[in-house]
C-alpha cells in the first residue's frame, strides 16, 4: 500500500518517455540495430506467416524448436484502471505491461541491448537512412514503411489508415489524450502501407510517437473513451485480451494472426496459448505466491530483502534478475523564493554551499546502506542509459568532509553568516528516503552543517511541495530512457524558461516572475538565482530541442550536463535497482527489461520449458 | 414497529450525510489531489487543465462537496433493457450465485410465514428474511431494475463508482460471509463449551488463545496463514491445499461445478480465515461471558428443577438467551469484518471493495473513497435497525414504539 | 464449607411441613440437594442419604434423577420474576415440562397445561398460553410457577420462599391457592421460608434451621406454643401478630448468623442466645426429646427453660 507512490510520480514520467529513441541521428547505435538479430524479420516472415496459424503448427516443428502451448502467470501489485491507454488512466505502468500482448507500433525496446528497435515498421527512420527528413522551410518530415505481413487479430491488414486514424484520435480535442508533440504535426499522408508526417521543427520527440497504433476498421464510430476500458480493439500482439476478471486478473489468449516468426527456429509466435496477469497489493502475497509457484513472473520492488529472498530460491528452479533501472534519485537545490519558509536561513544561493553539500555526501555509504551495494552510485544521469555520451561530470566532488568543511567556510563568507543551516525534505512513505535522511545527519554535521530533516508524505510532497517550491534541500526521482530524446527531455526539466505550471523546473533555477496562474502556488517571483550559467542553459536547451543532427546534440549535451554539475543545480545519487523472478524450470525465452518496456516486452517469445 | 424503522432511517440518512460532509472535508485536508500524479509528465499539462475543469477541482471545497452529493443521488440514465441483460444475461455461477440465494430466501421465507405463522420458533427466520430482503433490494439496485445511480464516475478513470463497487461488493460479500459463518460456528461453540467447562483446561488454553489472537495484527495472521497452510503445508505434504492469492483460477469458467466449489473452497478459506480469527476470539470471549451469567440465572435452575436433560437445559433455554447479547456484537462486528476485509483482501489479491478503496486513495479518487464510505456507512446503519429488529425478536421482551 | 451438616429428618406423605430459619441457614440448600441441583463448582454434596419412596435419590443414576425431578418431586422457587425463561412462552415452558414427565401429545400436553392454568386461577388459560412471562403480573407468574409444579401430580412439592417476592395481599391468595391445591390432590409440600407467619396458617410440621442445622422440630401447634430452642423463641418474638396491640415493642435475635466457614464452638447459637451456659461453649447439643410429644430441639437446655414464662420485653437489647 505504501509503494505506489514510490513508483507512480516516476513511472509516469517515465512512461511518455518509455518509447524514447535511441538515437535518430546516431550512426553508431543505428549500426548496433542493424547488426543485431531483430532486423532479420524479412529473410523470416515467408515461410510461416502464410501457414494455418492453429495447433497444427506445432506438430510440423522440427525438433529443435520450442513447444507450443501452456499458460504463464505475471503477478503485478496494481490493477489498471482501463486498458485503453490512450484514456485518462492508461498511463499507467501496467497497462503498458498487459498491452505488450496486444498493442503494437513504431517502436520497443529490446531487452537485451537496451536500444529501440522496429516492431509495426520494416526499419526505425532516421536521417541516416532517409526516413526523416529535415526540409527547407525548417519543418521535419517522417516516414513510417509498415510491415507487409503486419495484420490484426481479425485477420485486417494494418495500414497507414490506421496510423492517420491514430493521429487523429489523439488530435481530437474533445477527448482527454496526451497530445505532446503530436500537436506540432501539421500535415500528415498515407498509402496502403506507408505513413508520412511532418512536424513544425526538427526534434528528437518524434522517436517517441505512434506507440501504438489503433485499428480503424474497429474503433472508428465508438466512443472510443467509453466503450475500450474493459474490453479491447483487435490486437496488434501476439495475444488477444480474453478475460478482465475485475480486481482479479486479466487473461490473455494466443493470436492465431500474429505475423512474427522466432528469428531463431522460424516458428510463429506466440508460443504460449495464454498469460494471466494478476493483481496482487502486497508484495509480501506476490514473493510468497511466487514461492509457492501460483505465479510464473514477478517484478517486485527490489528491496535488499526481496532479493535475498527470491535468490535463495535459485536452486529450486528461480531465475533472478536484478538489475540497474530507469529511475535515479537525485539530491537538489530549491532557488525560488518560497524554500525560505522552510528555511529563513537558506543558503542555496551560493555556490560554495552547494559544491559543500556535494562533498559532504557519502554515495558509497548510500549505497551500500540503500541498496546492499548492488550498484555503483551515479557520477551522472546521463550515465543510467547513455554512458557514451556521459561526461561523468559529477565525479570532481568526491567524498570528503575536510573539503566539505571548506566549502562550508567559503559559503559563510559568501552569504555573511555563522552558521549555514540546512533543512531536508522529502517523501515520509518512503523507506530508502527516510534511510537517506538518517544517513544525511552525519555526513552534513560532520561537514559542519546545521542540519534538519523535515519530511513528508508524498502527497503532499509531490502534490504541494513541487508546486509551491517551498523546500530547501530535497530528494526525489527522474526517470530515464535509451536514447536522445529521453535526455534532452531530462534537460528540458532544468530549463530556465520552463517555471511550473507550464514546465517541469520546479527547482526555480533561472526562472521568471510567474504570474496569473489559477493555483496560486505557482505564483512566483523571478529565482533568486539567474546568472549567465542558466541564460546559457536556456540556449543549449532551445537548439537541443531543434535538432536531430548528432553533430550538434552530442556536444550540447555534454556542455548542458557540465554546467549542471559545475553549478551543481542537482546531485544525482543513485540509480534504482530493479529486479524479476521467474521459473526457469517452467518458463523459457523469459528477458527482464530494465526500461518502463517491463518483464513482457518479449512475451511471445516465452514458452513452457516443462511441456 | 413500521414507524419505529422509519425514525430509525431518518437518524440514519442524517447520520450519513453528516458522515459524508466529515469524510469529504478529511480527504480535502489530508493534500494531494488525483491529478498530482500526472503533474512530474511534462507532457500532461494539456490533461491537467482538461480533467480539473471538467471535475471542478479548481471549485471551493463545499462547493465539490455539493457537486459531489449532487452526483451521489443523481439517478443514472439507464433503459430498463439494460437492466434486464443484467438480471437474465450472466448465467454461470457467479451469476447464478444471487439469483439462487434470493429465490431460496424468499421461497423459505414465503414457507416459513404460511406454515408456521405464529409460531414463536419461526420469528428468527422472519427477521433473517428481512435480512434477505436487504440482499433483494441490493441485487435490484445492482441490476438497475428498480433504481439506479452512478455515485460519479471515478476519477481513476474506470467508469461510474456504481458499477465498480457492485461489481467488487459480491467478492467482499462472499469473503465476509464466509468468516462472519466461520465466527459464528466456531466462536460461539467455542464460547458455550468454554462457560459450561468452565476453569477446565480447554476452558484456560481457549481464553489464552483468544487473547493471543485478539491481539495479533491481522496483517501478521494473513500472512502467517499464507506461508503456513500453502506454502509449508505444500513443502511437507506435497499436497496443495490452498491457494495463497486470488479467488478464482483463470480456467474457472471452463471447471465443472464440483470443481468450481473445490476452487472457492481453496481459495476463499485463507482469507476468510484470516478474517475470522478475531471474531472467533472476540464471539468466544463474549459467548462464554453471556453464557456464564445466563448458567447461574434463576430460569435455568428452575429448568434443571423440571427435569429437563442437562443438554436441553443449555442448548434451549440457556443459549437463545446468552445469544441475545451476541446479535449486537455480531451486528455491529459487521463493520468490524469489512475493516478486516480491507487490509485482508490487498493481502490475498481478492477483488473486493477493500482493494477498491485502497486504490481509490491511492489515487485520491475522491468519488470512489467516498462511496465506498458511504456503502460501509449504509451498510452499518442497516445492520443495526437490523440487529434492534433480531433483538427484539430473539428477546420478546423487547417492543418498539 | 459445609452449608448444611447433619440435617436428618422425615417427612410423610401429604404432609405440610414448613422449614424456617434466618438467610443463609441452609434452607434452600437442603430443598436443592433433595433435588440434587447442587453442581460443582457451587458445591457438591458430600455424603448422606436422601430416601424418597424406597430409594436413594444420591445413589440414582442422573436419568432417573431427571424423572424425579418436575414428576415426582417439584419445586419452585422464591423469584417468579427471574424464574421463568424470558424467551419462551409460559404455554411452551409448561408444556415441555408435561410432554417429558407424561410423555403425552403435544396437543394433549396443551391441554393439560390449560387445566394447569385453570387450577391456579389465571383467566383464559388456553389463550394465556401463548403469552410471555413478561405479559404476566408477579402473582400470576408465580401461580404459573405453581401450576408448573403440579401439573405433573407430584408426590412432594418444594417451595422455596414462593411468596417473599410478592405484596402481602398476594402473599395471602397465593397461600390460600397452595393449600387448597395440596389439600385436593394429597401433594406433600415443604414450604421453606423465613416467615413464621406464612407457615403458621399452613404447615402441619415445622422444622426451624439455624447455621446449617437442625434446632427445633415439632408440630405447628406445639411448637408455636411453646418453642423449646432460644432462636425459636426469638423468632417467634419477632414475629408481628395481628391479634396483639402494639404497645410493646418486638424483641428480635440479636446479632448477625455466624460464619459457615468458621462457626462458633459448642452450640452454634451460642453467640447469639439470652441463655447461653458454659456448656453451649463444650459441646454442640445434640436433638433431643423436649418435655412435649414429637417435639425436638437441639438445646443443651430445652428442658430447663420454660420460655413462654419469660418477660419477652425484659431481653430486649441486653
Amino acid at each position: 500500500m505504501t509503494r505506489l507512490w514510490h513508483s507512480r510520480p516516476v513511472v509516469f514520467g517515465a512512461l511518455i518517455l518509455a518509447f524514447a529513441l535511441v538515437a535518430a541521428a546516431c550512426g553508431d547505435s543505428t549500426d548496433t540495430a542493424d547488426d543485431s538479430t531483430t532486423t532479420a524479420a524479412p529473410t523470416t516472415e515467408a515461410p510461416t506467416t502464410t501457414a494455418a496459424p492453429t495447433t497444427a503448427a506445432p506438430t510440423t516443428t522440427e525438433a529443435p524448436g520450442k513447444p507450443y502451448g501452456g499458460e504463464a502467470i505475471v503477478a503485478n501489485d496494481q490493477e489498471p484502471a482501463t486498458l485503453n491507454t490512450f484514456a485518462p488512466g492508461g498511463d499507467n505502468s501496467i497497462v503498458s505491461i498487459i498491452g505488450q500482448s496486444y498493442f503494437s507500433g513504431v517502436q520497443e525496446i529490446d531487452g537485451f541491448t537496451l536500444e529501440l528497435i522496429p516492431e509495426m515498421v520494416t526499419e526505425l527512420p532516421t536521417v541516416a537512412n532517409g526516413g526523416v527528413t529535415v526540409n527547407a522551410d525548417d519543418t521535419m518530415t517522417v516516414r513510417y514503411e509498415i510491415v507487409d505481413e503486419a495484420m490484426w487479430s481479425d485477420g485486417e491488414p494494418i495500414t497507414g489508415e490506421d496510423f492517420q486514424f491514430t493521429l487523429d484520435i489523439i488530435l481530437n480535442p474533445d477527448l482527454p489524450i496526451f497530445r505532446a508533440t503530436y500537436e506540432d504535426i501539421v500535415d500528415s499522408s498515407f498509402t496502403e502501407k506507408t505513413f508520412e508526417y511532418t512536424l513544425s521543427a526538427p526534434t528528437t520527440q518524434y522517436e517517441l510517437l505512434f506507440g501504438n497504433i489503433i485499428p480503424k476498421h474497429a474503433v472508428e464510430g465508438t466512443d472510443f473513451i467509453g466503450d475500450w476500458n474493459d474490453k479491447m480493439w483487435p490486437s496488434a500482439g501476439p495475444f488477444i485480451l480474453d478475460t478482465w476478471q475485475k480486481g482479479e486478473f486479466v487473461k490473455v489468449v494466443r493470436n492465431d494472426n500474429y505475423w512474427r516468426n522466432d528469428p531463431e527456429t522460424g516458428q510463429q509466435l506466440p508460443y504460449l496459448d495464454s498469460v494471466v496477469f494478476r493483481f496482487i497489493p502486497e508484495t509480501e502475497s506476490i514473493i510468497n505466491a511466487f514461492r509457492a509457484r501460483e505465479i510464473d513472473v514477478i517484478q517486485p520492488p527490489p528491496s535488499t530483502d526481496t532479493i535475498e529472498t527470491l535468490q535463495a530460491l535459485e536452486p529450486e528452479g528461480a531465475v533472478v534478475e536484478v538489475l540497474s533501472g530507469p529511475v535515479w534519485e537525485h539530491l537538489n537545490f530549491q532557488f525560488g523564493v518560497n524554500r525560505l519558509t522552510r528555511n529563513p536561513d537558506s543558503p542555496n544561493t551560493s555556490l560554495n554551499y552547494r559544491k559543500a553539500v556535494a562533498h559532504a555526501v557519502d554515495k558509497t555509504t548510500i549505497v551500500d546502506e540503500i541498496l546492499a551495494g548492488q550498484v555503483e552510485p551515479l557520477d551522472s544521469f546521463v550515465d543510467v542509459f547513455a554512458p557514451t555520451l556521459s561526461q561523468a561530470s559529477w565525479a570532481q566532488y568526491n567524498y570528503d568532509p575536510e573539503t566539505a568543511k571548506s566549502y562550508v567556510e567559503a559559503a559563510k563568507a559568501d552569504l555573511g553568516v555563522d552558521t549555514i543551516k540546512t533543512v531536508f525534505s522529502t517523501t515520509s512513505n518512503n523507506d530508502a528516503r527516510v534511510k537517506l535522511s538518517e544517513l544525511f545527519v552525519d555526513m552534513f554535521t560532520e561537514a559542519g552543517i546545521d542540519y534538519t530533516n523535515s519530511l513528508e508524505d508524498s502527497q503532499i510532497f509531490f502534490g504541494e511541495t513541487l508546486d509551491f517550491g517551498n523546500w530547501d534541500l530535497g530528494e526525489w526521482a527522474w526517470s530515464s530512457s535509451p536514447g536522445f530524446s529521453s535526455l534532452v527531455g531530462l534537460f528540458d526539466l532544468f530549463d530556465p524558461e520552463l517555471a511550473p505550471p507550464d514546465g517541469q523546473n520546479y527547482y526555480r533555477w533561472g526562472t521568471p516572475e510567474v504570474t496569473g496562474q489559477e493555483t496560486e502556488g505557482f505564483n512566483q517571483a523571478a529565482s533568486d538565482l539567474i546568472d549567465e550559467n542558466t541564460t546559457r542553459f536556456a540556449e543549449i536547451r532551445d537548439q537541443l530541442n531543434s535538432s536531430v543532427d548528432n553533430d550538434v546534440l552530442i556536444p550540447l549535451i555534454a556542455e548542458a550536463e557540465t554546467i549542471l554539475a559545475d553549478q551543481v543545480v542537482i546531485i544525482p545519487l543513485y540509480a534504482r535497482l530493479v529486479t524479476a523472478a521467474v521459473w526457469g524450470d517452467e518458463i523459457g525465452g523469459f528477458k527482464h527489461n530494465p526500461t518502463q518496456a517491463g518483464e513482457t516486452w518479449n512475451m511471445e517469445m516465452w514458452y513452457r520449458v516443462d511441456m | 414497529m413500521l414507524a419505529y424503522i422509519i425514525r430509525r432511517l431518518v437518524y440514519g440518512v442524517v447520520t450519513l450525510v453528516a458522515l459524508s460532509l466529515v469524510v469529504f472535508l478529511l480527504i480535502q485536508a489530508s493534500g494531494g489531489g488525483p491529478l498530482d500524479r500526472l503533474k512530474l509528465n511534462p507532457r500532461a499539462q494539456n490533461l491537467i487543465a482538461q480533467l480539473t475543469e471538467q471535475w471542478g477541482l479548481d471549485k471551493p471545497v463545499m462547493q465539490q462537496y455539493f457537486t459531489w452529493l449532487k452526483n451521489f443521488v443523481t439517478p443514472a440514465d439507464v433503459p430498463a433493457a439494460d437492466g434486464l441483460i443484467v438480471l437474465f444475461g450472466k448465467i454461470g455461477l457467479r451469476g447464478l450465485t444471487p439469483i439462487v440465494l434470493v429465490l431460496s430466501a424468499g421461497a423459505y421465507t414465503v414457507w416459513a410465514f404460511l406454515v408456521k405463522i405464529g409460531q414463536a420458533w419461526w420469528r428468527p427466520v422472519r427477521a433473517f428474511s428481512l435480512v434477505f430482503v436487504w440482499l433483494i433490494a441490493l441485487w435490484l439496485a445492482k441490476s438497475r431494475l428498480v433504481f439506479s445511480l452512478t455515485w460519479g464516475e471515478s476519477f481513476r478513470g474506470d467508469g461510474p463508482v456504481w458499477d465498480n463497487i457492485f461489481g467488487a461488493a459480491g467478492a467482499t460479500f462472499r469473503l465476509g460471509l464466509a468468516a462472519l459463518v466461520m465466527a459464528l460456528i466456531i466462536g460461539i461453540p467455542l464460547g458455550i463449551y468454554q462457560a459450561i467447562r468452565q476453569y477446565s483446561f480447554f476452558d484456560q488454553v481457549g481464553t489464552t488463545l483468544s487473547f493471543v489472537a485478539f491481539s495479533t495484527p491481522i496483517f501478521i495472521i494473513a500472512v502467517g496463514f499464507q506461508l503456513l497452510l500453502a506454502l509449508y503445508l505444500e513443502k511437507w505434504t506435497g499436497v496443495k491445499l490452498f491457494f495463497v492469492t486470488g479467488m478464482s483460477d483463470s480456467s474457472y469458467g471452463d471447471l465443472g461445478f464440483m470443481a468450481q466449489m473445490g476452487d472457492i473452497v481453496r481459495h476463499l478459506t485463507l482469507p476468510a480465515m484470516s478474517i475470522a480469527l478475531i471474531s472467533i476470539a472476540g464471539y468466544a470471549r463474549f459467548q462464554r461471558a453471556s453464557m456464564l451469567e445466563v448458567m447461574h440465572s434463576d430460569y435455568l435452575r428452575t429448568a434443571k428443577a423440571k427435569g429437563l436433560p442437562r443438554r436441553r437445559v443449555i442448548l434451549k433455554h440457556a443459549l437463545r438467551n446468552a445469544l441475545i447479547p451476541i446479535v449486537t456484537l455480531v451486528s455491529l462486528d459487521v463493520a468490524g469484518i469489512i475493516g478486516g476485509a480491507i487490509i485482508t483482501e490487498s493481502i490475498f489479491g481478492w477483488p473486493g471493495v477493500g482493494r477498491l478503496y485502497i486504490q481509490a486513495i491511492n489515487a485520491v479518487d475522491y468519488p470512489t473513497i467516498m462511496a465506498v464510505v458511504m456503502s460501509i456507512g449504509i451498510g452499518i446503519v442497516m445492520m443495526n435497525i437490523v440487529a434492534d429488529i433480531l433483538y427484539g425478536v430473539l428477546d420478546p421482551r423487547v417492543r418498539y414504539d | 464449607m459445609r452449608a448444611v451438616d447433619g440435617v436428618s429428618f422425615d417427612m410423610m406423605a401429604g404432609e405440610r411441613r414448613g422449614v424456617v430459619g434466618e438467610s443463609g441457614s441452609g434452607k434452600s440448600v437442603t430443598a436443592m440437594s433433595i433435588m440434587r441441583l447442587i453442581e460443582p463448582p457451587a458445591g457438591e454434596i458430600v455424603t448422606g442419604t436422601i430416601e424418597f419412596q424406597g430409594q436413594n435419590l444420591l445413589a440414582l443414576p442422573e436419568d432417573d434423577m431427571q424423572d424425579v425431578r418436575g414428576g415426582r418431586i417439584a419445586m419452585i422457587f422464591q423469584d417468579p420474576m427471574t424464574s421463568l425463561n424470558p424467551v419462551y412462552t409460559v404455554g411452551d415452558q409448561l408444556i415441555e415440562t408435561i410432554m417429558l414427565h407424561q410423555h403425552v401429545s403435544k396437543h394433549d400436553a396443551r391441554r393439560i397445561a390449560a387445566d394447569a392454568l385453570g387450577d391456579v386461577q389465571i383467566p383464559e388459560p388456553m389463550a394465556r398460553l401463548d403469552d410471555y412471562p413478561h405479559q404476566f403480573s408477579g402473582g400470576m407468574r408465580q401461580r404459573v410457577m405453581i401450576a408448573m409444579g403440579l401439573s405433573c401430580n407430584p408426590d412432594l412439592l418444594i417451595a422455596d420462599e414462593p411468596t417473599t417476592a410478592l405484596d402481602v395481599t398476594t402473599q395471602a391468595q397465593i397461600m390460600d391457592l397452595m393449600l387448597k391445591l395440596a389439600e385436593d390432590r394429597g401433594t406433600a409440600v415443604m414450604l421453606i421460608t423465613h416467615d413464621l407467619g406464612v407457615v403458621a396458617g399452613f404447615c402441619d410440621t415445622i422444622q426451624v434451621m439455624y447455621a446449617g442445622g437442625i434446632v427445633e422440630y415439632g408440630n405447628a401447634t406445639d411448637l408455636f406454643g411453646n418453642p423449646q430452642h432460644p432462636y425459636t423463641w426469638g423468632l417467634l418474638g419477632s414475629m408481628t401478630r395481628l391479634d396483639e396491640s402494639h404497645t410493646e415493642r418486638l424483641h428480635s435475635v440479636r446479632g448477625a448468623p455466624p460464619s459457615l466457614i468458621n462457626p462458633p464452638l459448642g452450640c452454634r447459637f451460642n453467640p447469639r442466645c439470652d441463655f447461653v451456659q458454659d456448656i453451649c461453649h463444650d459441646s454442640y447439643p445434640a436433638l433431643r426429646e423436649s418435655g412435649r410429644e414429637s417435639q425436638i430441639a437441639a438445646c443443651h437446655l430445652a428442658t430447663e427453660l420454660d420460655l413462654n414464662t419469660i418477660d419477652v420485653t425484659g431481653v430486649v437489647g441486653s
